[in-house]
């Protein structure tokens, strides 16, 4: 088959050509990471330095509050790094979402003017946040050297598959919402409320522990999975739990399934609604 | 290998009015508020199909390869629909259309442009959303920047460019965007005069280029007949007429005239209420109202114009135009120190104007009397006095004479 005959039809189904597409646009993929690190951090005074601030202050203010104060078990950790790799995750993932929900509608005077695989939009997002991730990984690695703490050889080969699960999640629901907000303005003012609903869910400034015996209904919140599962592995707290992370990731490779089937759907028709 | 670039079959898009909108329910809160309000307004909105709106309905063509077509209509006929169905930014509610060959689409220029960035940056980025390799635009970079003619502001944040640059720089990327199809929309409805020629010269290059398909889409006429051997015509969704530029035209601007004013009652009158033109005709030397002609007789534009009392101040202006709205010629009543309409008798004003024999080149032309008023500046706008087809029926060429004139010159051998 020539790789330049297009049909286009009204019904779409899914096609292994639809993979070749999307290789095609690789380099789109990354023109557009590259342009929204180049551009988020233009005209702010401290630039690249917001990557780390926001991790930094959060983790101080809560220290203060929830680890100081409110005095709440870290099983054994200090509260500090404790909360530092909830927030890690949780500021990838929310951020994340946050994005690839908006990403239709932010980018609408593109796609209605162009064609490309609409799904590059959300990568490119996830890409984007992934770097900002990384540079914050800084900060944990600087406090892992402050308490003295090693991790695992198995948490620094999970480690990956974290991040991953972590992408998956946020792009599974990300897509969801994206297709939503084509339809429906609000889901734009819902999710900013919905976001923060989910952290109280998912163990950021707590220990899953304090839950007792029902922390496993946790585990159908993918990120609380993930980092319940970095805790463990990193600071030797607990033994990692593998089945409530399978679970975990399980439930974020059907969340995507669903994000991306909505979002196949919504691509196509989205024009005719913006 | 297909033997065309483009096959469209039977292709429809719908675009669904839906109950949604039409009764408010944007929101998804106003949508679960209504339920529990009106439950039953709801399901009977639910229940009721929604009104769909058929921007498109079963269009069908080829295109070979190498040809140039121009899509032309009015306003909401479908040409921006089509356009879009065709790049696959929406899909058709029905139909098939089969592409080979890269396709470019040009629906707007410096699509993706980000202000912050510099005039290099967004090259590269537009390339990319254009679906070009980084290589394949570095590989045109040098002529992009030449074309443009930014040169030394290549490195500086676009949003500082004024906006001439910025649209030459837009459009000098997408103008070097090379596929085997490209699509153009209204590329060209932007800019001022100047930097229109430069693009005009630009798609007259690409056409040039034997090996490229293109479907151009525009308002402009005189563009349209200078670029595209073919036309397609569409009305209200449909393909209504398909052939040569010259001859679609033709029978298009024909379709636009929705009524015939040979010897048709005028009555429009001044803003001021001072002035009314009554009746307006082309007339033969022999007194019949007509509108065909042939070069070697006077043509006269008779109109009659009152007045209410005495009125000073009027200006008249016979214009002709060609099918497409270029002027050919203008005439103006004060063209000569004494304007005749400088003092109007109150009651009816009898005009004769006469177009003298071997002015015209044989065609189809239009033409329009406009009047103003120096104290107000209120006009009477283009009245279409009638279609005017001259033929040349003396000399040797004839017809096939091309542009605007007829006077003929003696050839002397001196």
């Amino acid at each position: 088959m020539n790789e330049n005959l297009i049909v286009i039809k009204a019904q779409d189904k899914f096609h292994w050509h639809d993979l070749l597409d999307l290789l095609k646009y690789r380099e789109l993929l990354y023109f557009l990471t590259w342009r929204d690190l180049k551009v988020r951090y233009k005209q702010t005074i401290v630039g690249v330095a917001w990557v780390l601030f926001q991790p930094l202050i959060s983790m101080v203010i809560f220290t203060i509050f929830f680890g100081n104060f409110a005095k709440l078990p870290t099983d054994g950790a200090p509260y500090p790094i404790f909360v530092f790799i909830g927030l890690l995750f949780w500021q990838f993932f929310s951020s994340s979402l946050a994005d690839i929900s908006n990403c239709l509608i932010n980018n609408q005077h593109i796609i209605t003017k162009v064609y490309f695989p609409r799904i590059i939009l959300p990568l490119s997002l996830i890409l984007t946040r992934f770097v900002d991730f990384l540079v914050a990984l800084v900060i944990l690695l600087v406090l892992m050297i402050y308490y003295g703490i090693v991790p695992s050889l198995t948490g620094v080969l999970v480690f990956p598959f974290l991040c991953f699960v972590s992408a998956l999640a946020s792009l599974g629901l990300g897509l969801f919402f994206a297709s939503l907000n084509v339809r429906y303005r609000d889901v734009r003012f819902i999710l900013p409320f919905f976001i923060q609903m989910l952290m109280f869910v998912t163990p950021v400034v707590y220990s899953s522990s304090i839950i007792g015996r029902h922390s496993w209904l946790l585990a159908i919140n993918p990120l609380a999975g993930v980092i319940k599962t970095a805790r463990s592995e990193f600071l030797h707290s607990y033994s990692t739990n593998w089945l409530q992370f399978s679970l975990s990731a399980l439930a974020c490779v059907l969340i995507c399934l669903i994000g991306w089937w909505q979002f196949r759907k919504a691509e196509r028709y989205c024009v005719d609604n913006l | 290998m297909p033997d065309f670039a483009i096959e469209v079959i039977k292709v429809s898009k719908e675009y669904k009015i839906s109950h949604i909108e039409l009764s408010g329910f944007y929101t998804l809160r106003d949508k679960i508020g209504a339920f529990f309000k009106q439950p039953l307004v709801l399901l009977k909105q639910l229940r009721t199909k929604p009104e769909n709106f058929l921007a498109l309905s079963d269009v069908s063509f080829t295109i070979g390869v190498g040809e140039i077509v121009a899509i032309v209509g009015g306003n909401g006929a479908g040409k921006s629909t089509l356009l879009k169905v065709l790049s696959r930014i929406t899909p058709p509610s029905s139909g098939q259309i089969t592409v080979v060959g890269r396709v470019t689409s040009l629906l707007e220029v410096g699509t993706g442009f980000h202000p912050e960035l510099t005039g290099r940056e967004n090259i590269l980025l537009n390339g990319a959303i254009l679906g070009k390799t980084k290589a394949e635009t570095l590989a045109k970079f040098d002529q992009i920047v030449d074309f443009s003619g930014v040169g030394q502001f290549i490195d500086t944040p676009v949003k500082r460019y004024s906006s001439g640059m910025y649209a030459r720089l837009a459009f000098s990327v997408a103008a070097h965007m090379d596929g085997d199809i490209l699509l153009i929309d209204e590329v060209l409805a932007i800019g001022d005069a100047e930097f229109q020629r430069m693009c005009l010269g630009k798609m007259d290059q690409l056409v040039k280029d034997q090996s490229k398909t293109i479907i151009f889409v525009s308002h402009n006429l005189p563009a349209v007949k200078s670029l595209c051997p073919r036309s397609i015509l569409l009305d209200k969704g449909s393909i209504i007429d398909d052939g040569p530029t010259n001859e679609v035209l033709d029978r298009y601007l024909q379709r636009q005239e929705s009524f015939n004013l040979v010897n048709s009652q005028l009555s429009r009158s001044l803003a001021s209420g001072l002035l009314t033109l009554d009746t307006a005709s082309l007339v033969n030397e022999a007194g019949q109202v007509t509108n065909s002609f042939d070069c070697d007789h006077s043509i006269f534009v008779n109109f009659t114009c009152s007045t209410e009392r005495p009125s000073t101040a009027f200006y008249g202006c016979l214009t002709i135009k060609t099918a497409d709205g270029t002027i050919v010629w203008e005439s103006f009543s004060h063209d000569y120190s004494a304007n005749p309409l400088n003092h109007l008798r109150s009651g009816a004003n009898h005009f004769s104007l006469q177009i003298p024999p071997r002015s015209l080149a044989a065609g189809h032309y239009q033409v329009y009397l406009s009047f103003s008023q120096e104290t107000s500046h209120d006009i009477v706008d283009d009245v279409l006095v009638g279609n005017l087809e001259l033929t040349d029926l003396s000399t040797s060429k004839g017809n096939n004479r091309n542009g605007f004139f007829s006077s003929l010159i003696s050839w002397k051998n001196i």
